[in-house]
């Protein structure tokens, strides 16, 4: 069963420009995406830096306001909803961010910080109760209780980032986004942060949209795989399917310019080329002006989603009319 | 790049008129014609008289709106209308003070606080600019500590005391210059006092302000790849230094170009020289609410259009800003 | 409304002293309750430079308060054959100054002019004074050293005064341009270049000029111009704040805008209020001496001291103790604010960091 459904997401930002300021153009961050996350399953959104994934997650959490689409969540749509009804749906999604250095207040002390949402969803009345709910979540996040009453400067990026799932978790979310939330720590700490989101998914049947450019930490914890490319999704799959045999020439590109462990490799193969603009996105595919297999309808047709193994891709190679 | 300049210039036009409006506000709203007819008049001027001014001066049209007319007329009868169109206008009017034209006050007035403020305003850059390089290449030593500590005692110093201490050494004591005074023939004469202790007064505030413009482009990378490359510090300090560090400066230069017209309150009154600073002051302390606005509405004007003149320049001096 | 502040006069420097002792109390104890405050805060006693200043500043301070606090003698009030003088109140400087001085009466007055140390009278020097004055007397025989000393309560006054008026202001403007943006940026926006178009001193006196001298007008006058600067400040800093990932968090925690202004945004830029507030404070001590010297200033302050004591060193033999003393006060006190503020910039904001 799904638990969350986006369909044809647009987030398009405003370009002003001229005497009047009139909108000139748009940036194309997000550009008809959807997907679908069953319950208890993590998705991974991967893609480069600046190809909308980042703007996907907030999106759905309404921290940039979509163009257009629909985000349905256990058959409601978000999207439609005023600040009022949305409220207590922002219970069930939390996000969490990539930076553990800004995404504690410094200010406050971490019992605060995780009992922020506990006391903005009225989910316990008293202060004992609030401190206990307190120590229950950081015991599932590996931390000890002798941490409520210090400050996120004592802490290092690995702490700080089981701060900042404590934070989520405290409010007893379903789903939750994880925005780049391993790629800033060290390898050693990223694992055990993985290991932890694992652990709490099995126990508390969590759902992940887990967003990152990083594909071993996709391989780790994803069921499926998304592979984003200037503002549309170009690929889905399985998350075998994806490693073991990709489909789309930009997620075989991706996969070749990750750096394995692997002895045998002497060299990585570089995928040519900048991405081009999101205001302007190239025609036709918008992967032809860095693909390795160019045909010659690529640059003025749109490929459409073709039904692959495992999965779908935005190519014309996997078009079955061919 | 025109079309910047050409959106600039239109905010501009809600500007003026907001300060148009905070100057109606302040002398014409709140203050009442017949106290400024008592003003003009003197305390022993007869009822008749008084009314007679004011009709005179146009101070018994309704504020706003004017109830005795139709059409059009009811709001371009009111004292706020008649004020707008009289400063968009530039047709101030005449003094409530002595009845001359103020529009050639402030004509006779620009000449002597232009002589003032010019040499004033290129001395003290040169002399800023100079020490706080200086400093800047002192940095972390002895010599920088002192001069910091310097510059915020200098800062600390009411400007009086300058003006005051300039006039009772340089004047009385050692008699070098005139203490204050003023003739068109012998202006040099005359204003060296006031140069000397305008270029100095200033000086702790920019030379403070320079140097840590200075000592954090020093510090920045493109100047540690510069000196990696071998190149000599005063190569450095043209080539690089001076060039990065120009937006910061060049707001404050041309921030500063209004009040060169506008003359110095302080200065021009202490010195008795009849430029616009003096105006100003002589306005405010005999209540001429029709000279202050003038002026205050002139100021402003330029501080606009300076403001504007330095977003422009930024484009020029630094490419990365294009704007828009 | 402008029209009522004609009307308050009673809001005396005395009680403002005294409220400002207050504040500045609360203040200090909410600082240093809070760790985060109290970690960063104490690199500043590690300058012996700033302590120096503020010890001096804080002195001058105490000065002003021990002149906000005074009381009725209720004996002379009622007795007979005692001076009009003695029965007014009495601050605690009055009267700590007196048992110092070894003064008997209320303000003891010489003739005319003595200089300091002297044991006759300037100007007719056959004629013996009782008492020596440390810094001489003024035209009217008042003592310097005891005008110098009345004089530190309208400069804190002044430099404080509006102040209070000013931040509320620019931080009301400032967040709710900077984190709601739109037309509410847009209006705040306008609302400040227009005001800043308006020459600063000019404005300020247009101000005073219209509503009134007194203390209360000059403060609106002062502040009204002041939060100019701070909310620029604030709002910027606001809109950087908004963006950073433990304000969005708080959104997504279901936390209304106004709790994650008061919660989030607020303590986290009160850092620029304190830096802007100390730095602004030798700015208004200053301006008010220019007041002074316009007419328009407080009574007794060191501005107006300044100012009478201008055309004294056109006399001859030369007046120098009553100018020199006052902008001396004047200057210490500005020096000593200027370093601690500096000292605090330090500490408190990164940005301001010193290469090399």
């Amino acid at each position: 069963m799904s638990l969350i459904d986006v369909r044809n997401l647009r987030t398009w930002f405003p370009v002003r420009k001229g005497l009047l300021q009139r909108v000139h153009a748009h940036v194309r961050a997000v550009d008809d995406v959807s997907f679908t996350i069953n319950k208890g399953q993590t998705l991974a959104l991967v893609g480069e830096s600046g190809c909308g994934k980042t703007t996907v997650g907030k999106s759905i959490v309404r921290l940039v306001a979509p163009h257009e689409g629909q985000i349905i969540f256990q058959d409601r749509d978000l999207l439609e909803m005023d600040s009022k009804e949305l409220a207590p749906y922002r219970q069930r999604i939390q996000i969490v961010f990539q930076d553990p250095a800004n995404s504690l207040d410094p200010r406050m002390l971490v019992r605060d910080i995780i009992a922020e949402g506990i006391r903005s969803f009225k989910l316990a009345q008293t202060n004992a109760q609030i401190d206990a709910r307190v120590v229950d979540i950081l015991n599932r996040v590996e931390l000890s209780k002798d941490v409520m009453h210090r400050y996120p400067h004592e802490f290092s990026g690995g702490q700080r980032q089981r701060i900042c799932i404590a934070r989520a978790l405290a409010v007893e979310p379903e789903f939750i986004i994880c925005d780049e939330a391993t790629s800033a720590l060290d390898v050693s700490v990223q694992a055990s942060i993985l290991n932890l989101l694992k652990g709490l998914q099995t126990e508390m049947g969590l759902t992940y949209l887990f967003i990152t450019h990083d594909l071993s930490v996709v391989e780790y914890l994803a069921d499926q795989v998304a592979v984003m490319y200037l503002g549309q999704i170009v690929d889905e799959g399985t998350t075998d399917e994806i490693f073991s045999n990709p489909k789309h020439p930009y997620t075989q590109a991706l996969i070749r310019a990750a750096p394995g462990l692997d002895p045998e490799r002497q060299q990585l193969d570089e995928l040519l080329g900048e991405v081009p603009s999101p205001m302007d996105p190239p025609p036709g595919c918008r992967f032809h002006t860095r693909c390795p297999q160019l045909m010659r309808r690529c640059n003025s047709e749109e490929p459409d989603f073709y039904p692959v193994a495992g999965g779908r891709c935005r190519c014309f190679i996997h078009d079955p009319s061919k | 790049m025109t079309i910047y300049i050409i959106r600039r210039l239109l905010m501009g036009i809600p500007t003026v008129l907001g300060v148009l409006f905070i100057l109606f506000s302040l002398f014409f709203w709140i203050a009442k014609p017949e106290h400024i007819a008592v003003k003009a008049l003197g305390e022993k001027a007869r009822a008749e008289q008084i009314e007679q001014w004011i009709q005179d001066h146009g101070y018994n049209l309704p504020k706003f709106y004017n109830d005795s007319c139709s059409g059009w007329q009811r709001i371009t009868e009111t004292r706020l209308c008649q004020f707008y169109r009289s400063m968009l206008s530039f047709n101030f009017g005449r003094s409530d003070l002595d009845d001359i034209s103020i529009v050639e006050k402030i004509h006779d007035g620009m000449g002597p606080s232009l002589a003032l403020m010019v040499p004033v305003f290129i001395a003290s850059l040169v002399a800023a600019i100079s020490i706080s390089l200086f400093v800047a290449l002192f940095r972390g030593t002895y010599i920088d500590r002192f001069a910091l500590i310097l510059c915020v005692v200098g800062m600390s110093i009411v400007y009086f005391v300058y003006i005051i201490g300039g006039q009772y050494y340089l004047g009385k004591v050692l008699r070098w210059y005139p203490i204050s005074g003023w003739s068109s023939q012998h202006m040099i004469h005359f204003l060296t006092l006031p140069f000397i202790v305008g270029t100095i007064a200033g000086l702790g505030e920019s030379v403070r302000f320079y140097r840590t413009i200075m000592v954090n482009e020093i510090g920045s990378d493109y100047i540690r790849t510069a000196r990696a490359k071998g190149l000599g510090d005063a190569a450095i300090l043209f080539r690089h230094l001076l060039k990065n560090a120009m937006i910061p400066i060049l707001t404050r230069l041309v921030m500063a170009i209004p009040f060169l017209f506008t003359g110095s309150l302080l200065l021009e009154s202490f010195f008795g020289i009849p430029g616009l600073g003096r105006l100003t002051v002589e306005a405010i302390l005999n209540n001429d609410f029709r000279t202050i606005s003038a002026m205050v509405y002139i100021s402003s004007l330029l501080y606009i259009a300076a403001n504007l003149l330095t977003d422009i320049s930024y484009t020029l001096v630094d490419p990365r800003i294009r704007l828009q | 409304m402008l029209l009522a502040f004609k009307n308050i006069n009673h809001i005396t420097e005395r009680n403002v002293a005294i409220g400002i002792l207050v504040l500045t109390v609360t203040a200090l104890v909410h600082i240093f309750r809070h760790p985060f405050w109290g970690v960063r805060l104490r690199g500043f006693f590690r300058r012996p430079l700033a302590i120096m200043a503020l010890i001096i500043a804080l002195l001058f301070f105490a000065t002003a308060w021990m002149d906000a606090i005074a009381w009725k003698d209720a004996m002379a009030a009622g007795a007979e054959g005692v001076s009009l003088d003695a029965r007014e109140s009495r601050s605690l400087l009055d009267r700590t100054f007196a048992c110092f001085a070894g003064v008997p009466e209320y303000e003891y007055r010489e003739r005319s002019y003595s200089a300091p140390l002297a044991d006759h009278e300037f100007v007719d020097t056959d004629i013996q004074l009782t008492y020596r004055h440390l810094m001489g007397t003024s035209q009217t025989g008042h003592d310097t050293l005891f005008k110098i000393l009345k004089g530190c309560k309208p400069a804190v006054v002044i430099g404080t005064l509006p102040l209070i008026v000013a931040i509320p202001l620019a931080l009301l403007f400032g967040i709710t341009a900077g984190f709601f943006g739109g037309r509410t940026d847009d209006l705040v926006v306008y609302l400040y270049t227009t005001l800043a178009s308006i020459p600063g001193l000019l404005l300020m006196i247009a101000l005073i000029t219209v509503l009134g001298q007194g203390l209360l007008q000059i403060s609106v006058g002062l502040g009204v111009t002041g939060w100019i600067g701070l909310c620029r400040l604030v709002r910027g800093e606001t809109l950087k704040l908004r963006e950073l990932e433990y304000v969005q968090a708080a959104t997504c925690l279901g936390v209304p805008p106004g709790r994650i202004i008061m919660r989030h945004i607020l303590p986290n830029l009160m850092h620029i209020v304190v830096i802007t507030a100390i730095l602004a404070f030798t700015g208004l001590v200053l301006t008010e001496s220019v007041l002074s010297y316009i007419g328009i200033g407080l009574e007794h302050s060191w501005g107006a001291m300044i100012d009478h004591a201008r055309g004294e060193l056109a006399r001859e033999p030369v007046i120098w103790w009553n100018l020199v003393f006052a902008s001396s006060a004047l200057f210490v006190l500005v020096l000593c604010v200027n370093v601690v503020g500096d000292a605090v910039r330090d500490v408190l904001d990164p940005r301001v960091t010193v290469h090399d």
